[in-house]
């Protein structure tokens, strides 16, 4: 039998090559979409869970901190840092007691602290006034925030520094030493986390640095507090000092890092006096020429001669703190600002088009403070800071109230070794330990600032971007130094959540409200969250201009599994579409192979073939071109999987050829049917042209005549509409997906990511789909001008010319076409209106037709070339025998 | 072996009420193998319909055929196809060779997957040599004449030693010369392979050369008439 077919195909070699092509058109263009859509779908999955996943799937916060850009699904990356507690021990309880809680790792934003560092010391080469100015310089990426000051210093002239009475008649300070050290300030966030969670939950105990001494928090950890207050100590009170505050002596770890960008500077001159006060005399006398001339303002009018200049970064900064063995110097730190929320409204984006969503900072009015004998007025007068929060402190701007933290240090953690997502690109701003970024669009006057610049945090708390915690102590300090309600935030991880998709969704949003019944908490899913672009205006404050615009990475939550659903729909589109592309046709060859040799087969009945037989050769012909394809498909996946191991699995290998297989049986049984209702007396038959036909009205020109021809043989033409209209109606889907910025897709950096990677392969698949719908109805048209070899041979005896004859044939196939677009417009409004509700516009409107439309016909003309060339070399005589 | 094809009260009705033709009118018929028996009649005549039915490719309306004493209108489909492939060789006007297999195996075609008590490869090389085309075994079927076309296809009606050979006007797309050898040949085929031949054709001339004449109109036999013994019968 397979000798038969094969003899068949090598006498029939055109029909053969068409078939050779389609066969691996199908097989080369499955196997590949599928090995590419999986490595694909793999990748985006990876995407979700690798760049973007949240170390944590969902974040509890106290009630009522929700900002009113949750409206938009958008969360304040800094949302920790303006969470000053607010969640009790006892919630936290309640939350791990829920089941499928794995980890329950709370966090406790306890405040900013400052140390004061030797940054840099200064050698004064003789006997002379020197002046040393020191300044302290911050910078966010837009602009430098310098504070510093200006000291004179007498050195080697007689003074004595204790005598601060007399010093200050001439405005000098006095070193003995030829040298001096300058401080420079650390300011800092520090946070309270339970280290056995964290561990779990990010493994900060791995990412401890492995040097001496170095240690991560243990259960032995003491925390001890004690009040320490001037109180009733009468000799304190006759001093007029008057303190009251906690002291709290905890175990800490720190960042080795610096998460702010500044620098101190320090620069010494000696001062051009005009005697080199050699002499006791020449000092007395420019002693009293100082006093007499305004001391520091006096000073301020000589010349000088620059004799050194030093400059230490935050970075420098922070690696002399790490070369200190240890924080036991700093006895004291004092937790003197407090976190502070940062409010928004939302305003309309300059440029819509980029960012559909913009906020403005509001910024506080002024804030009042009034301490009996100590601070009254505005309270910004106590701090050099610019507000950009609410100003919060653990005492009015006063230190005598303030805790205490008196550190154990433990060792430095590097943050850069922790277990969270760490694509560079892209930066997740939801995790603790990464400082925030942002970058500078727009300036204050809405022009572009080309290019943009990065901005970073200050050390500034009330500042408009926040610094990550850089000192961390426990859960214990934590509570005794804010209290009952010291937690901020409590990470979350369930068990059992792997990836984001829709059974993960489903279980944390009952575990979420599971939370919510429980607490009262707000709980919000993280997983499955995308950074989203977000334009946010920072105001003018104080006596600061507007700084302008700056586009920040927001939290978008949700976001992955919306760009989940829509990739897994995309990818199920694409190959179920192939798919069925690739059915109709195998359907459509073995159809009209069939119908091509439905006079060989009456032959070989009337010759006393059985049906079966007949069936086994159209079976076994049509396994033959499945074995074919399998095989080639088979090739082309091993060598996607040698390439990318792990993407494909022999298993699905297997599915695949084994529906390959299926396909190409499935395609001959409906012929293998039909060969059963073959009479052999049909080889009686002579000459008829058409026994029956539907038809649809009159014929009266060439259209109606190619429609009346088209309506006879509809259940083939229909079959070949359909291999046209799905993909163009899968085309329009994913064009809207592409084009319609105001969606889902592009709006989140994420969406971007996932349409850019997929884009390619969904155009690729459509224009594959549409090529093997071209062969489809070139096929059904070819097989149309054979049966009605003699109805155009007679047309032409009547006189019809070459240029009617081509007409006829190409109007046919654009006909198809148009039918597949009427069928696509419908499939694509279907689709569009299941995934975005009724909401086409007008020109949204008229490209669907146009598209819908326009495809189609050009297919259908493309597939009549051909039978329209055959249909012209028809003889006249053809149809007279 | 069926000596002999016995036809009762057969009909044959083509499509519905409205437009019904009737193209066989109760036809009783006694066929019998030693004769070359001609069937003639013009177009319409019911001729090829009645050759059908004897040949089984169709089912009359209603009657009964016999081979021998067997009512092959009993019989289902895979049966007659058995029927046909083992007893009956054809011949059409059109020849109907595959064209896609050469000479040798459109002879060959319906043996496809058979056994049989010969070695049916020498068999059809014989046979292709007795019509005269030894040298074109393997040629393709547009490589031959129309002539030679109809040679192969006289082969292929032979392979199977059928008992029966029903031509339908084999010589209609043929020229006269080629049409006489044609005939000839189809006698000497008659003696030689000692079957029954049954000829369908509208040319007086040729059924003049047939034992037994036939002779059709309007779905009815108007004559039947044994040529050897010049005896004759009519058959309504």
């Amino acid at each position: 039998m397979i000798k038969w077919i094969i003899n068949y195909w090598r006498r029939n070699k055109g029909k053969f090559a068409l078939l050779v092509i389609g066969a691996i058109l199908i097989s080369s263009g499955l196997s590949f979409l599928i090995g590419l859509s999986e490595t694909s779908k793999g990748t985006i999955v990876n995407a979700l869970e690798k760049k973007w996943n949240a170390s944590y799937d969902i974040v509890v916060r106290p009630n009522g901190s929700k900002s009113e850009t949750e409206k938009d699904g958008l969360i304040d990356p800094n949302y920790l840092s303006g969470l000053q507690g607010g969640i009790s021990f006892e919630d936290l309880d309640k939350i791990k007691e829920i089941d499928d809680v794995e980890i329950a790792a709370p966090i406790s934003v306890i405040g900013f602290t400052s140390i004061e560092i030797v940054f840099a010391e200064m050698k004064f080469p003789e006997r002379g006034i020197y002046k040393i100015t020191v300044n302290y310089v911050e910078n966010d990426g837009i602009q430098n925030y310098s504070n510093g000051y200006i000291a004179y210093y007498g050195i080697d002239i007689g003074l004595n520094p204790e005598n601060m009475e007399r010093l200050s008649h001439y405005g000098l300070s006095v070193n003995l030493e030829k040298n001096v050290e300058l401080y420079g300030t650390f300011n800092f966030l520090v946070a309270g986390i339970d280290p056995s969670e964290e561990a779990k939950l990010i493994r900060l105990n791995k990412a401890m640095l492995s040097n001496e001494g170095n240690r991560y928090f243990s259960d032995s950890d003491k925390v001890q507090s004690i009040t320490e207050t001037s109180e009733g100590d009468e000799e304190l009170e006759e001093l007029g000092i008057d303190f009251n505050y906690q002291r709290v002596t905890a175990p800490v770890i720190m960042s080795n890092v610096s998460s702010i960008n500044n620098y101190q500077e320090a620069t010494l001159e000696k001062l051009d006096i005009g005697t080199d006060l050699e002499s006791a005399e020449d000092i007395k006398e420019f002693l009293a020429e100082l006093e007499q001339n305004g001391k520091e303002g006096y000073l301020d009018t000589f010349e000088t001669e620059p004799m050194e200049t030093v400059k230490a970064t935050s970075e420098m900064l922070h690696e002399n703190l790490l070369e200190q063995s240890s924080l036991g110097a700093y006895r004291d730190l004092i937790l003197y600002e407090k976190a502070s929320p940062l409010t928004y409204e939302t305003v309309p984006s300059p440029f819509p088009e980029r960012w559909d969503i913009a906020y403005k900072i509001i910024s506080p009015g002024d804030q009042i403070v009034n301490i009996d004998g100590e601070k009254t007025g505005d309270i910004s007068d106590y701090t050099y800071y610019t507000k950009y929060r609410e100003l919060s402190f653990y005492d009015e701007p006063a230190l005598s109230r303030a805790p205490r933290l008196t550190p154990e240090f433990l060792g430095y953690y590097d943050p850069r070794q922790l277990s969270i997502s760490s694509d560079p690109v892209t930066e997740l701003p939801m995790e603790t330990y990464r400082t925030p970024t942002a970058k500078h669009m727009l300036d204050a006057y809405g022009s572009p600032v080309n290019p943009p610049e990065q901005v970073t945090a200050t050390s500034n708390p009330f500042g408009y971007l926040m610094q990550s915690p850089t000192m961390l102590t426990n859960m214990e300090a934590a509570r005794e130094i804010v209290g009952e309600e010291a937690i901020s935030a409590i990470r979350i991880k369930v068990a059992g959540v792997k990836s984001p998709g829709p059974e993960s969704q489903s279980k944390l949003e009952a575990i979420a409200q599971e939370i919510t019944n429980e607490t009262g908490l707000e709980a919000d899913i993280t997983l499955g969250s995308s950074p989203q672009p977000v334009l946010i205006q920072i105001p003018s404050v104080d006596d600061l201009d507007s700084l302008g615009w700056v586009e920040q990475p927001w939290i978008k939550t949700g976001e992955s599994i919306a760009i989940y659903d829509e990739a897994v729909l995309g990818y199920s589109g694409i190959i179920i579409c192939l798919m069925a592309v690739a059915i109709m046709y195998v359907f459509t060859t073995n159809f009209i192979s069939y119908l091509s040799r439905k006079k060989e087969f009456a032959v070989l009945k009337a010759l006393g073939w059985k049906n079966s037989k007949l069936r086994h050769l159209l079976l076994a012909e049509s396994m033959l071109i499945g074995g074919f394809v399998s095989f080639i498909t088979l090739i082309v996946l091993i060598i996607l999987q040698q390439q990318n191991p792990g993407a494909l699995s022999f298993w699905r290998i297997g599915l695949i050829i084994s529906f390959i297989l299926l396909i190409y049986f499935t395609g001959a049984l409906y012929p293998s049917y039909l060969v059963n209702r073959i009479s052999p007396y049909e080889v009686m038959k002579q000459g008829e042209i058409s026994e029956r036909g539907a038809r649809l009205g009159r014929t009266r020109g060439v259209v109606s005549l190619v429609r009346n021809n088209l309506m006879s043989r509809w259940r083939r033409h229909f079959v070949s509409v359909l291999t046209i209209a799905l993909p163009t109606a899968l085309l329009i889907l994913f064009l809207f997906v592409s084009f319609q910025l105001d969606g889902v897709m592009y709006t989140s950096w994420l969406g971007e990511y996932v349409a850019l990677e997929i884009g390619p392969i969904h155009y690729y698949a459509v224009i594959l789909s549409l090529v093997i719908a071209v062969m489809t109805t070139a096929e059904l048209i070819w097989q149309n001008v054979l049966e009605r070899t003699k109805e155009i041979a007679l047309f032409k005896a009547l006189g019809w010319g070459n240029q009617r004859i081509y007409m006829m044939v190409l109007l046919e196939g654009a006909l198809l076409g148009f039918l597949a677009g009427i069928i696509g417009i419908f499939l694509s409004l279907g689709i569009l209106s299941i995934l975005y509700g009724n909401s086409l516009s007008i020109e949204q409107w008229l490209w669907l037709v146009l598209i819908n439309v326009s495809i189609p016909v050009i297919v259908g003309l493309v597939s009549a070339v051909f039978p329209a060339i055959r249909a012209v070399k028809v003889e006249p005589y053809r149809g007279l025998q | 072996m069926y000596q002999q094809i016995k036809l009762t009260g057969i009909t044959k009705v083509y499509g519905k009420q409205d437009i019904k033709t009737i193209a066989l009118d109760d036809i009783s018929l006694h066929l019998h193998k030693d004769d070359f028996t001609s069937i003639i009649g013009s177009s319409g005549s019911g001729k090829s319909t009645l050759l059908s039915i004897i040949g089984t490719l169709e089912k009359p309306t209603s009657g009964t055929v016999f081979y021998n004493e067997k009512n092959i209108s009993q019989l289902r489909t895979n049966q007659l196809s058995e029927l046909r492939n083992k007893h009956i060789g054809f011949i059409f006007q059109q020849f109907h060779l595959l064209p896609a297999l050469t000479a040798v195996e459109n002879v060959l075609a319906p043996l496809f997957h058979r056994k049989t008590g010969y070695n049916k490869n020498t068999k059809a090389k014989e046979l292709l040599e007795l019509v005269g085309l030894s040298d074109k075994l393997h040629a393709l079927p547009s490589q031959l004449s129309g002539g030679q076309q109809q040679r192969v296809a006289i082969a292929r009606a032979l392979i199977a030693k059928p008992d029966w050979i029903l031509a339908d006007e084999p010589t209609g797309n043929l020229d006269s010369e080629t049409c006489g050898k044609i005939i000839a040949l189809l006698m000497e085929i008659k003696r030689e392979a000692d079957c029954g031949v049954l000829l369908v054709t509208h040319d007086m001339g040729l059924s003049r050369q047939a034992d037994r004449v036939i002779e059709m109109k309007d779905g009815q036999i108007i004559a039947d008439t044994k040529l050897n013994d010049k005896q004759s019968q009519i058959n309504d």
